[in-house]
């Protein structure tokens, strides 16, 4: 459904994406995961022909995407990273606006509206402002906006940022109900619990470059950490540090603020060999916690830093 | 059409800033236009002189003059006696008492011939009548040194006073406006508040950065949403004059269509129009916060209608602040104004004078478009 092929993007000095390449498809909730400043947005501004790029191809629906390709725009729906909705309007004259972008009949459009108004759940809130709603009603608006003209394909650039917990997984759950009724959704966020959450397949970003694609499990898969250990509230000398390094299956381990943690590869018992080492040495420890990998294991063993860093 | 039907919407929710200020504007002009016409200074009456003539001398120049005097002015006739004249002058009863001694005739033609007056001191009635004595003895001596015997050169000097010429008034300096003279005058404050504030709050909710991304992602063309933007822009001018101008119909309507200059002042308050949209194109280019707009409007209507003759008279402005404010386009609106006030018909060189001043308000209008547009790229430029 989308191609990108050895894209590059320099704003002056700066290579913003570097040899970029992407294949989406039909039906896939595509999450593009980085840090801020990875290019995720660029790369979407570029995809949707609001940039010009200084290499590379871009096709959409199997055509070239240029800023022309109108026919193209619309099947797309764009749900921008911050609220994009007029302050003046209502609720309802927002999603009727922006409708209106995409579908001139009048009737349809409203049959529309009142859809992505019941989708959102915005019903009750259709005459009120912008200005009264709440984050999290404010959020749905931005998404009804984006969704309205029932997009094939649709682009969301970080929708949940500065959301509270309850509203996100409205969104990320309205997310999924969107690619179940049929759209291809591609989805970027710094948060790696969501796109693990929501996303059949992820592309990992750092640099303006893709680090590795794959579902999530694939991803794991890349990486030599099987488990993470961690331990709080503990008091280690250099010598129980060392003597730790040497247990079979540890490859790295990160000792700050009295809390340890321990990456190790998968393998049985690694849990109780710890315990027992801790047990002899007579040291008291707090809370104990055993991990699976997350993505920001994969991002950390790929790029050496944390995906939030 | 949904960029330029947006853009409307948008106007009609700011509608209530704009009725604000016309509702301000239309007030005080209703005001002040109420106390123009309780102006006196056109409720003119012609008032004669009362004057008194004592003809001790009897003679054809002497009867001759007191029949001139008489033609001119209200004759009173007084007892020749010097407390009964010094009464009357004293009460009123007259105001100019000219006293023509014994051989008056023989000494006008030697020159030496004296006249007495007595006259209520420094008053203008006094002068006036001076002066028209003096006219008709200096008439009389011209004629009569080019020949003319006394009496003939009398009689001549009273046919030629008797002669009057027909005047009809081709300048007329109305020092007191007419009511739609004075809303002309104060157009541009009304125009250039609704024209810098409603424009441009519009204009600046469609460029916020992300709904710039998601209009700019939908399939219509960016030249076609300009181009609606446009339109709407230039639809809510023309808009804001059209107001105007029922509110000058409103409030003088018949007089403002009976006057010659009417297309001149139309032509005027366009071109007023035309630079107040491109002041406000040039200030939603820089604009990037709403809240500053009250203050940059205030700043700029204010500013521009104190330098240039709006509120102050451009008469009573001073030199260098008048050279100062020919740099602004309100200047050569307000010199427009206040010529097209002060004649009823146009001169050659007066319309030379209109046209030069929308000429140079056009030019003002091509110059900040084109300044707002070469920003707007350098901007654009910046953000890719």
């Amino acid at each position: 459904m989308v191609h990108i092929e050895n894209l590059v993007k320099r704003y002056g000095d700066l290579l913003a994406l570097d040899h970029l390449n992407l294949d989406i498809k039909e039906g896939e909730i595509f999450g593009l995961l980085g840090p801020n400043g990875s290019g995720k947005t660029t790369a979407l501004n570029c995809l949707l022909a609001l940039l010009r790029y200084d290499k590379g191809r871009i096709t959409v629906f199997g055509k070239d995407m240029t800023p022309d390709s109108y026919e193209l725009k619309q099947g797309i729906g764009v749900i921008p990273q911050n609220v994009a909705v007029f302050d003046q309007m209502s609720v309802y004259e927002n999603i009727d606006y922006f409708c209106g972008l995409y579908v001139s009949d009048k009737k349809k459009r409203r049959a529309l509206v009142e859809e992505a108004l019941k989708f959102v759940e915005l019903g009750d809130y259709q005459k009120m402002r912008p200005k009264k709603l709440s984050g999290g009603l404010l959020r749905r608006l931005n998404i009804a906006c984006g969704i309205v003209h029932k997009p094939k394909l649709i682009i969301m650039d970080e929708p949940t940022v500065a959301v509270d917990p309850q509203s996100r997984n409205n969104i990320l759950e309205g997310i999924k109900r969107l690619n179940e009724n049929g759209s291809t959704i591609i989805y970027t966020s710094h948060y790696m619990e969501e796109v693990e959450q929501i996303c059949t397949r992820i592309a990992i970003i750092d640099k303006g470059q893709v680090l590795a694609t794959g579902s999530t499990e694939e991803l794991k898969a890349m990486i030599k950490t099987g488990e993470t250990i961690r331990i709080e509230n503990l008091v280690l000398t250099e010598e129980h540090l060392a003597d730790m390094r040497e247990l079979p299956h540890v490859y790295r381990l990160d000792y700050q603020e009295q809390t340890l943690v321990v990456r190790l590869s998968s393998a049985k018992h690694n849990l109780v060999r710890f315990l027992n080492y801790l047990q002899a040495k007579d040291i008291p420890f707090g809370r104990v916690l055993s991990e699976l990998p997350t993505l920001n294991d994969v991002f950390l063993e790929i790029t050496g830093k944390e995906l939030r860093d | 059409m949904i960029v330029f039907k947006g853009f409307m919407k948008l106007v009609k929710k700011n509608a209530g800033i704009a009725l604000m200020y016309i509702s301000i504007f239309f007030s005080i002009s209703l005001m002040v236009s109420k106390n123009l016409n309780t102006n006196t200074d056109d409720s003119f009456t012609a008032s004669e002189l009362l004057v008194t003539v004592i003809d001790r001398d009897q003679s054809p120049l002497s009867e001759a003059l007191s029949a001139h005097l008489g033609e001119t002015f209200t004759l009173v006739p007084l007892e020749d006696k010097e407390n009964v004249l010094q009464d009357a002058l004293f009460n009123r009863r007259t105001q100019y008492i000219i006293q023509i001694p014994e051989n008056f005739q023989d000494d006008f033609q030697t020159g030496s011939q004296e006249l007495i007056t007595n006259k209520i001191p420094d008053s203008t009635n006094g002068m006036y009548a001076d002066q028209t004595v003096d006219a008709f003895l200096n008439d009389v001596r011209s004629l009569n040194l080019a020949g003319y015997s006394l009496e003939e050169a009398c009689q001549e000097t009273k046919k030629a006073a008797s002669v009057t010429a027909d005047i009809s008034l081709i300048s007329e300096d109305t020092s007191v406006f007419s009511t739609y003279s004075f809303i002309f005058v104060y157009m541009p404050y009304i125009i250039l508040c609704l024209c810098c504030y409603i424009p441009p709050i519009v204009l600046l909710a469609f460029r916020k950065k992300d709904l710039r991304t998601r209009i700019l992602s939908a399939p219509i063309s960016s030249r076609s949403q300009s181009l609606q933007l446009f339109l709407g822009f230039a639809l809510l001018g023309l808009g804001f004059w059209v107001l105007n101008l029922l509110f000058v119909l409103a409030m003088d309507g018949k007089a403002f269509l009976q006057s010659p200059n009417v297309s001149y002042y139309l032509g005027n308050s366009l071109c007023l129009t035309l630079v107040s949209l491109a002041i406000a194109f040039l200030i939603s280019t820089f604009l990037k916060r709403d809240d500053a707009l009250s203050a940059i409007t205030n700043v700029i209507s204010l500013g521009m209608c104190f330098l240039c003759g709006v509120f102050v008279p451009l008469t009573l402005l001073g030199d260098s602040v008048k050279k100062f404010a020919q740099f602004l386009p309100l200047y050569w609106y307000e010199n427009n104004v206040s010529l097209l006030n002060k004649v009823a018909i146009t001169t050659k060189s007066q319309t030379l004078q209109l046209y030069q001043g929308f000429g140079i308000q056009l030019l003002f209008c091509v110059a900040l478009v084109s300044i707002a547009l070469m920003v707007n790229k350098r901007m654009n430029v910046i953000e890719k």
